[in-house]
């Protein structure tokens, strides 16, 4: 604990030389705001509300895309996991789709939805789909066969099989995937809006900083970086947590 | 054997008859031509800007600002793994800002970028290697960690210097997560690559699917979603290739 | 038939290794623990010392004392008179684990041509100075393979190519047999007994088996445990070369199994 001030001393040495030369003229002041200006504009739009809402459209975006995702990235999983024939049949199909940056459906999705939710959703969501689809892939293969046979003795109905035997059995391992899938879901919506969607907190930086407000954009990419750095922390304790819970109950 | 051949053309059938569902869906015009072009008329506007050449030369563009980009992340991210894992005080100073830094959206720093270097080739490099330098800094962090300690006290045995035993023992130690890294940012780099052509209107691939989007030409923005695709497809491809011939002696074990 | 232990009592040089009073612990306080104590000890040039122990009597680190990598707590190491501060070339440790200690990414060959590289050796003589070492060891045909491709036994063998590449005047061993199967195991030993009595090499042996202690040694120290100190020094008067069946018969060898025996139980 004793060096833990040794991790500020670069952050508070980049503002002060920032607030410092820019007082003394040596930074441009229309690209380099005064840290303390920034700090202004940024307590402002946090005190009207503009970067609350902001924020919070994004994650609307973001974690609707999340679920949207997530779940058909778990329905392909199922019968690739379960079914090595299928997995061989389908897999190059979709490894085939895989590698297509999720921003270049950005287009497309305006094609499609015209600006808003569903566009942006959209392109959240096929991004989604890969990290859960292949942990989740993996994770059912790994199931003891034993306990699908369980199932498959007491006569289960497939779809009740699913529910009941394969998705707990894989499910520790799924929420590692999901946790994947939101960072990435929070950072794919923030992409869309800094390209073209105009709502949340992407737009919020470009539109700041094409109306010239450049003490604005600083305080967005400073909110923004706090914003991603606590849903990141909150994810990592999230998993822990998760995890945990199945440690205990030995099934990870 | 012949078991996997049956199932590989299994495989190219079920590709097919997707695409042959789409070309007969959209014959019938169960969606509108203007969403879903037909198979047909996309690999049509594919060829065609393959011969007029426009296509190679946006694809240039953007192999030449991902690869750029890809290069700097990877030099920066290995130096920086490797400086914060040899080093205690380089890590205490560094670490928190770095874990700040990491989670934030790399199109975050499109806005800072653009004020800096403005629609410019540089902006789209900078923004790509400050994207990309993530996945390399993790790996080079562990791999340049985790050398075995047994190895350190051959260097010492050895008399090697910082230097050598960095070049001769730490490196290709760490070689193999670094190159998990590499790959890692070599998908976002094209990614970013394609963002910042989409924001700031430079020639790309990226630049191209918008505005065939614009003039609501559906057949060349799903060519160019195919190119995209294609071009992450042998990107990955090629570096997985590089991968395993440059640690061959991972796989050629008794 | 020549007992280098004899060779080197007559002529009055001074010991090539020489310890005093050599202690080591770790920790401070009342959690302090004491490795090994006071230990004096001294090794003849061309000598080839075996030393045997129990687990845990330090022996291990003993070694790694000797060949620098963990200084002292307190007394001194003197090699050829001067004070040991910290590893050299002079003084190569072929480690038990050679899996570990071999660097996997190098072809066999560049394995050794790295002990070649670090004497400063020119490229152009690196490759066939390297295959000239693995020839001695048995190891031509596979120069081109990667450790990870070669049995226990064969990587051992690259290890020591690679200690020999060194040129070094005290080869220090530990335990260099104990993860390899018997019949690879007296391969070895003839090996490394032939390879000491060409080049004159001092050679200190760590190992826990009796017999390799007493089949390779001009000497066997035994160390007793808790804390580690020697419990017994011994002259091994077999004639040299040893062989794996009559030398292991005679009845000199079985009295000096007796004797350590018994001793090893004691402590």
């Amino acid at each position: 604990m004793t060096g833990r001030w040794r991790g500020a001393v670069i952050p508070l040495l980049v503002f002060l030389l920032w607030e410092l030369g820019s007082h003394a003229g040596v930074l441009p002041h229309d690209t380099m705001s005064r840290p303390s200006d920034i700090g202004g504009a940024g307590w402002q739009a946090l005190s009207d509300g503009s970067l609350l809402y902001a924020t919070f459209q994004t994650f609307e975006n973001a974690l609707i895309g999340l679920v949207i995702g997530t779940t058909i990235g778990i329905l392909i999983s199922l019968p690739l996991g379960l079914s090595p024939i299928v997995d061989a049949i389908v897999s190059p199909t979709l490894e085939t789709l895989r590698p297509i940056p999720s921003v270049a459906l950005i287009p497309l999705a305006l094609l499609l939805f015209g600006f808003g939710l569903r566009m942006e959703v959209l392109v959240v969501a096929f991004a989604c789909v890969w990290p859960v689809m292949v942990v989740s892939v993996s994770a059912i293969r790994s199931i003891d066969p034993r306990l699908l046979e369980v199932g498959r003795m007491m006569e289960m109905p497939v779809a009740l099989r699913m529910l009941r035997i394969v998705l707990p059995a894989a499910l520790a391992r799924i929420g590692v995937g999901i946790r994947v899938a939101a960072g990435v879901a929070l950072v794919v919506a923030v992409t869309v809006e800094i390209v073209l969607n105009p709502q949340g907190l992407g737009y919020g930086m470009i539109s700041a900083s094409q109306a010239l407000h450049p003490e604005l954009m600083w305080a967005e990419l400073i909110w923004v970086g706090i914003v991603g750095w606590g849903f990141n922390a909150l994810l990592v304790a999230g998993e822990r947590i998760w995890l945990g819970r199945f440690m205990v109950a030995g099934v990870a | 054997m012949r078991h996997s051949l049956i199932l590989r053309i299994f495989a190219l059938l079920f590709a097919a008859a997707l695409i042959a569902i789409w070309q007969l869906a959209t014959d019938a015009r169960l969606f509108s031509p203007v969403f879903f072009p037909s198979p047909l008329r996309t690999i049509t506007a594919l060829i065609d800007g393959a011969s007029r050449g426009t296509l190679w030369s946006a694809l240039a563009a953007t192999c030449l600002r991902m690869f750029y980009g890809w290069v700097l992340a990877s030099l920066l991210g290995i130096v920086l793994g490797a400086a914060i894992a040899r080093s205690g005080p380089i890590r205490a100073y560094l670490e928190p800002t770095l874990e700040f830094l990491r989670p934030l959206p790399a199109s975050a720093v499109i806005p800072p970028a653009i004020l800096f270097f403005g629609l410019s080739n540089e902006m789209t490099v900078a923004v790509i290697a400050f994207g990309a330098v993530w996945p390399v800094l993790l790996g080079s962090y562990h791999g340049f960690t985790n050398v075995e300690p047994r190895l350190e006290e051959v260097a010492a045995v050895h008399g090697m210097g910082a230097l050598e035993y960095l070049w001769k023992i730490a490196f290709p130690g760490a070689l193999p997560d670094i190159f998990a890294g590499i790959r890692v940012s070599l998908a976002i780099a094209l990614i970013l690559a394609v963002v910042t052509e989409m924001q700031a209107a430079l020639p790309g691939l990226g630049f191209n699917i918008l505005m065939a989007q614009r003039m609501f030409r559906s057949p060349e923005l799903y060519a160019g979603i195919i190119v995209l695709g294609g071009l992450g497809f042998l990107t990955n491809q090629a570096l997985l290739i590089a991968e395993r011939r440059l640690l061959r002696w991972r796989t050629l074990t008794r | 038939m020549q007992s280098r232990s004899d060779a080197s009592a007559t002529t009055a040089k001074p010991p090539a290794l020489r310890m005093r009073n050599l202690s080591l612990s770790y920790g401070v306080g009342p959690s302090r623990k004491l490795i090994l104590d006071a230990i004096d000890l001294d090794v003849a040039e061309g000598e080839f010392l075996s030393i045997i122990g129990p687990s845990g009597c330090g022996k291990t680190t003993l070694l790694r004392l000797l060949a620098g990598l963990v200084p002292p707590s307190a007394g001194e190491i003197f090699f050829h008179e001067q004070p040991v501060t910290g590893p050299s070339r002079s003084r190569v440790i072929v480690f038990q684990d050679y899996g570990r200690a071999l660097l996997p990414w190098r072809k066999v060959w560049a394995n050794v041509a790295l002990a070649l590289e670090s004497r400063g050796i020119a490229r152009a003589e690196r490759r066939d100075r390297a295959y000239a070492l693995l020839e001695r060891m048995g190891l031509t045909a596979v120069g081109d393979y990667f450790p990870g491709q070669l049995s226990g036994g064969m990587q051992q063998r690259v290890q020591i190519a690679r200690a020999l590449a060194l040129e070094p005047q005290l080869l220090l061993m530990d335990e260099p047999f104990g993860a390899l199967d018997a019949m690879t195991r007296q391969a070895l030993q003839d090996e490394i007994a032939r390879l000491a009595l060409e080049q004159q090499i001092t050679v200190v042996f760590i190992t826990h088996d009796l017999e390799e202690a007493i089949y390779l040694g001009d000497r066997v120290v035994a160390l007793a445990a808790n804390p580690g100190r020697v419990a017994s020094s011994s002259e091994v008067d077999l004639p040299r070369p040893r062989n794996q069946l009559t030398t292991r018969e005679d009845p000199r060898f079985l009295a000096h199994r007796h004797r350590l025996f018994g001793l090893l139980m004691d402590h």
